[in-house]
């Protein structure tokens, strides 16, 4: 049978965290797309789930190339979303851990860290850019500033958003970055 | 950082170097190298999959047999490779002599 979630999430560790509690009570994420999650009945704690930032789109052939060898390693992809893939494991089939050394974790994490601080800049020169022009308006008399200052503010709540969603694989990168000045 | 013959492997490096002295597919690499290290190595596939390129562009291993025939691609040490494993063989005994002598194991 299948169970249809309708769910935002912004931080993927929380997701992932969700994705594993879903299928340790027996729903196992089948299907992803824009925050409608839908689920097939499976036996509680059948699958691990992980959740990876590729570094082009699925549909590339280096995805594909990547996603193919994960399969020959028990690994399936069951959804993907736009650059981010959804994977999971029989957990019969051991630990599931895509990156087990510093430098390719850190790798991982450097990922996500800089897709969270592009997004959060884009937003704050946006917010910069629409504040400006409605100072400009308030101050020449030439135009209506409300909608200026209302996207500014939209903007640049976003972009503090986007910010703090990549606090957690920030805090990692740093962390791996000084484990690596020791250690592999 | 200019990698030269001299650098030390990464462990995730040589253990799959070591696994591939007859020919393994990915998986394949995975289970021998946990058996070699008494179960302590895990590979995750992230970590194999970055390794196993950065490998195949060195020549240190060679994907084996037609890929269009079996699925999955097995890969082999070549001579280059063997000479890394030589060179960190070299390097880790230099590691542990003098480790053993400063703790007079």
């Amino acid at each position: 049978m299948k169970h249809v979630i309708w769910k935002l999430c912004w931080d993927y560790e929380k997701e992932e965290r969700w994705l594993n509690d879903m299928a340790a009570k027996g729903f196992a994420l089948y299907s992803y797309s824009w925050g409608r999650y839908v689920f097939e009945e499976c036996e509680p704690g059948e699958y691990v789930y992980r959740l990876e930032l590729l570094k082009d789109l699925p549909s590339k052939p280096e995805s594909m190339a990547y996603l193919g060898f994960l399969e020959e390693t028990g690994v399936a992809c069951v959804a993907t979303h736009l650059r981010w893939v959804y994977l999971r494991k029989r957990s019969a089939d051991g630990p599931f851990d895509l990156y087990t050394d510093t430098r390719s974790a850190l790798n991982h994490y450097q990922n996500i860290t800089n897709l969270w601080n592009v997004l959060a800049f884009f937003e704050i020169v946006a917010s910069v850019a629409n504040f400006g022009v409605g100072f400009y308006r308030l101050m020449s008399g030439t135009g209506e500033p409300l909608f200026n200052f209302l996207f500014g503010s939209l903007f640049l709540v976003l972009g503090c958003l986007f910010y703090y969603v990549g606090r957690s694989p920030r805090a990692k990168t740093r962390e791996l970055s000084a484990e690596q000045n020791i250690r592999e | 950082m200019q990698s030269t013959e001299k650098s030390p492997l990464t462990e995730a490096a040589y253990y799959i170097l070591l696994s591939l002295y007859s020919p393994l597919h990915g998986y394949g690499i995975m289970q021998k190298v946990r058996e070699m290290s008494n179960d302590r190595v895990h590979l995750g596939a992230g970590t194999l999959y970055g390794a196993i390129s950065t490998l195949l562009d060195r020549q240190w291993i060679a994907s084996v047999g037609d890929s269009a025939v079996s699925r999955k691609k097995e890969y082999i040490i070549t001579d280059a490779g063997r000479a890394a494993v030589k060179n960190e063989i070299l390097r880790l005994r230099e590691l542990i002599e003098n480790g053993k002598r400063m703790e007079k194991l």
